[in-house]
């Protein structure tokens, strides 16, 4: 996706986070903040996105782990989310922190090239963009069965191999 | 047991996970599950648990970190309605008993003022001496006319028909006081009697045992009396029937009235 293409949808990618974060606060200050910061996320990651991808349910997705993170930033004398030890949503990660993300991003990057690409395709639609098995059914065309027994074939596969490389 | 449940739980969730069969929500669900236990594994110094551990850390990084980031967000949002929930519930409670508490105390106080007014009539009201051979001038006359009480808005005069008990005798003026006391001549005769100013509203029944005037006391006694009276000329006619049903027993005289009049 373009920066053009992306500013196209930009309002109303705003819109739909600003709701998400203010009825995560109840006030729209710091919700204006969250949105913007986002936002932020979303457009240094619009490169990567596919126009044809949904990207209203991502940026639902990137809004929800800001929401968090931010409200535990605001309250450092709370045990830190389960989803900041997995380096999710962070505003300002550790170097730790990136270097972790990066490896396993790779990791799974390589285990889903290794996937046949019908496969991979479900698997990324599934994980990644969030859709559900209706929602696949309807885009692909593909029957319902046979979308379910691709999807887990592809999990069983990227499990295994992730598990190998875990080892080493 | 509790342990080996969650065990269960999260093995049959990673299970529909792998095989295709789980929703979003669950998927949530699962990534939580399986940080939670992650974290648990890493803490355990028996070090035991190898290959569970890689295949959470595999399922963690399958899942992604947005789905565990939405989780979180999921879990906060809960616990944030479930907290409203119980607070609207506790003053739905509080308001609903505060209702019902009022209910009862107005029902309390609507029995209250009837009782407190049978109480002060009782009270107040004198009992009417009763005529015997020893003070035959004692008792209400027979023509005596008590006037009712009537409630009525602001000063009026009213007059109202009153009814006395009267014999046919007396009526024709040919009476005795044997025959004065037979309950079938008793004749109830109206009367209308001269205009009496009406008093002011009755006052609450509150007030009643602290403020009553005279002029009104005097009434209520009235009236209270003639009820005594009509009672007391029953009282009399079911003598003089068993009297003279045990005089045609007996065959003898029929004895003297106990109560006369």
């Amino acid at each position: 996706m373009t920066q053009s293409e992306f500013e196209h949808i930009a309002t109303q990618l705003r819109s739909v986070m600003l709701k998400i974060a203010r009825d995560f606060f109840g006030s729209l200050d710091e919700a204006e903040d969250i949105a913007q910061e986002a936002m932020v996320q979303l457009w240094h990651y619009c490169e990567h996105i596919d126009p044809k991808q949904n990207v209203t349910g991502l940026a639902v997705r990137v809004a929800k782990n800001c929401c968090v993170s931010w409200k535990r930033r605001q309250k450092p004398e709370d045990p830190p989310p389960i989803c900041e030890k997995a380096g999710v949503g962070l505003l300002s990660p550790s170097p730790h922190d990136i270097l972790e993300a990066k490896d396993a991003l790779n990791a799974m990057e390589e285990v889903i090239a290794r996937l046949k690409p019908r496969e991979r395709e479900l698997f990324e639609m599934r994980q990644l963009e969030g859709l559900t098995l209706d929602e696949i059914v309807e885009r692909t065309g593909i029957m319902k069965p046979s979308v379910k027994v691709m999807i887990s074939t592809a999990r069983k596969k990227v499990l295994t191999e992730l598990k190998k490389r875990l080892r080493q | 047991m509790k342990t080996m449940k969650t065990d269960r739980d999260l093995q049959t969730l990673i299970d529909r996970y792998l095989d295709g069969e789980t929703s979003p929500r669950e998927e949530r669900q699962l990534a939580l599950a399986v940080e939670r236990r992650i974290q648990i594994l890493e803490n355990d110094e028996t070090g035991e648990t190898g290959e569970c551990l890689e295949t959470l850390k595999a399922l963690r990084l399958m899942l992604g970190e947005l789905t565990l980031g939405e989780a979180s967000y999921d879990e906060v949002m809960r616990k944030r309605h479930s907290r409203r929930f119980m607070l609207r519930f506790g003053w739905a409670a509080a308001a609903c008993m505060t209702l019902i508490a009022g209910a009862g105390y107005f029902l309390s106080l609507q029995k209250e003022p009837t009782r407190q007014l049978a109480e002060v009539t009782t009270q107040l009201t004198p009992q009417p001496p009763v005529r015997t051979e020893e003070n035959p001038d004692a008792g209400p006359q027979p023509e005596t006319i008590v006037q009712p009480v009537r409630e009525s808005q602001g000063k009026q005069k009213v007059s109202h028909p009153v009814r006395t008990k009267r014999t046919r005798a007396q009526l024709s003026g040919t009476s005795s006081p044997a025959e004065d006391t037979k309950p079938q001549d008793v004749v109830m005769e109206e009367k209308t009697l001269a205009a009496v100013p009406e008093e002011e509203p009755a006052e609450t029944v509150g007030d009643l045992s602290l403020s009553i005037s005279p002029h009104k006391q005097a009434l209520v006694d009235l009236f209270l009396a003639e009820e005594a009276l009509q009672v007391a000329y029953e009282l009399q006619a079911q003598q003089e029937v068993l009297r003279a049903y045990a005089s045609s027993l007996k065959g003898k005289e029929t004895p003297k009235a106990i109560i006369a009049f």
